[in-house]
């Protein structure tokens, strides 16, 4: 736990001292290098549940087995074939990526028709913000009618903002909240306790 | 006893089926044969544009590019808009252009933009323009690069020591950059956390979606300007008289926006009918 804290004590005093800028720097620069290791970690632990996973047979073993030949191929044309990465990014990668993203948006679509039910008022007045901030969104809204602009701005600016900032100083605090339970010793789950 | 007739009905499975045909035929229609709806430019954009027009002469702009593949129709045109308005300023006034991107994906976005869609011709690699590549660590290295950018960085994309970039020799960190950008595809704490207390410009393109949660920053001040998702984008376009991918895409987005509220509209009413008649 010293290891967390300290670090995290020293830089808030840097801050507000600016003494021992430069420890500061070379802390913030540890955590850089510290995360790049996350990714070698992530990729040990993708490794060994796959590769159990095939040695013992397991159910759909042969997705891990997919799982493994996709993730080696593609590693290793990262540092050996930079053509056929590009092109495995470009033409397998990005539609995938992008077509999981875009069902997103059918199932959307699906979920607002069984939903968009005005049961009561509130109902109403959610659909009502829904139906005005998609016409202010989209050029065609204010070529029917330019007060979609006026009316889905407002909403924009004006309660979603209030909302917003809220949202933002809750999260805020909350943070501040976990800092201080982090200094005390009481927030553990880091460590893996609960 | 014979049972009231009913209306036929149809299963969730079809009318899932119905939907998501009437999707496809709402985008597609309108990407095979462009309907040339107008684009209206709205304020943020043309204040992105104007804080772009404004960049002085001899400045560095620092530009991170946070989105990914999943979101590159959404966010592409407008980063692509913005980078060519700022690499025009590169050959106009002297500007410098530092990018860099949060992930791998978004390194590979910024190498496709400076590649296929910037006219780099005239200018000089780490002279006029560097791309950094990815710089992992997420937070920690947005407060590297404006903290102490000689630490953070390294190499280039291609691995070449900072050191040996002439444009990036005398860069130490925050104060040497005049106008810092970046897009996200989701929440921007952390640019702001890190970004905005050295009170320089800053600007943002960020996906439709997450607008309204990046309000409280926008509505302070502390995000000069922004561009709306694919609508920022073609809107940039338009002010770049340089109609691109979000020119192409913008019909099919207003049309999907259509549907959706026509279907809206037609449940809301399809509902109330039922609960004047008591069903």
């Amino acid at each position: 736990m010293l290891f967390y804290v300290a670090p995290m004590l020293f830089i808030v005093f840097e801050y507000y001292t600016g003494v021992g800028s430069n420890a500061a720097s070379a802390l913030i620069t540890w955590g850089i290098i510290l995360s790049t290791f996350t990714y070698l970690i992530g990729g040990f632990a993708i490794f060994r549940h796959h590769i159990l996973k095939i040695a013992n047979k397991n159910n759909d073993w042969p997705y891990s087995a997919i799982l493994m030949a996709t993730f080696a191929s593609f590693l290793g044309m990262a540092y050996l074939h930079q053509p056929g990465y590009q092109w495995v990014l470009e033409n397998v990668y990005q539609p995938l990526t992008i077509l999981m993203f875009g069902f997103v948006g059918f199932y959307t679509v699906t979920a607002l028709f069984r939903g968009s039910q005005v049961r009561n008022i509130h109902a109403g007045v959610l659909i009502t913000c829904a139906v005005l901030l998609m016409l202010y969104n989209a050029p065609v809204g204010e070529a029917i009618w330019p007060g979609f602009q006026t009316l889905g701005g407002w909403l924009k600016d004006v309660p979603n903002t209030g909302v917003m900032r809220g949202v933002v100083i809750g999260v805020a605090i909350g943070v501040l909240a976990t800092f201080v339970r982090s200094l005390l010793g009481l927030e553990t789950s880091y460590l893996g306790g609960d | 006893m014979k049972s009231a007739k009913k209306g036929p009905t149809l299963s969730m499975v079809n009318q899932d089926r119905i939907i998501f045909l009437l999707i496809f035929v709402t985008v597609a229609v309108p990407m095979i044969a462009p309907l040339g709806l107008p684009i209206p430019v709205s304020p943020t954009t043309a204040k992105f544009f104007d804080t772009v027009e404004d960049i002085p002469e001899g400045s560095t702009v620092l530009w991170c590019t946070g989105i990914g593949l999943s979101i590159w129709y959404n966010t592409g045109p407008g980063e692509i808009a913005a980078l060519k308005h700022i690499i025009g300023l590169v050959r106009e006034r002297g500007v410098k252009l530092i990018v860099f991107a949060q992930s791998a994906e978004g390194a590979t976005i910024v190498r496709r933009i400076l590649t296929e869609y910037l006219d780099l011709g005239g200018l000089t690699y780490g002279e006029d323009y560097v791309d950094l590549g990815w710089i992992p660590g997420g937070e920690a290295a947005l407060a590297g690069v404006v903290a102490d950018f000689q630490s953070t960085v390294e190499t280039d994309h291609a691995g070449t020591p900072a050191s040996e970039i002439p444009m990036l020799i005398e860069i130490s960190g925050g104060d040497d950059f005049d106008v810092l950008g970046f897009s996200s595809g989701g929440m921007i704490d952390a640019w702001m956390r890190q970004w905005a207390p050295l009170k320089k410009p800053i600007l943002l393109n960020i996906i439709a979606i997450s607008v309204p949660l990046c309000m409280p920053y926008i509505d302070k001040g502390m995000v000069t300007a922004y561009l709306n998702g694919q609508r920022g984008g073609a809107e940039y376009e338009k002010l770049l008289m340089q109609p691109g991918m979000g020119t192409s895409f913008i019909d099919a987005q207003s049309m999907i926006h259509l549907y959706i509220v026509a279907m809206i509209a037609v449940v809301s009413i399809w509902s109330l009918g039922r609960r004047v008649k008591g069903q």
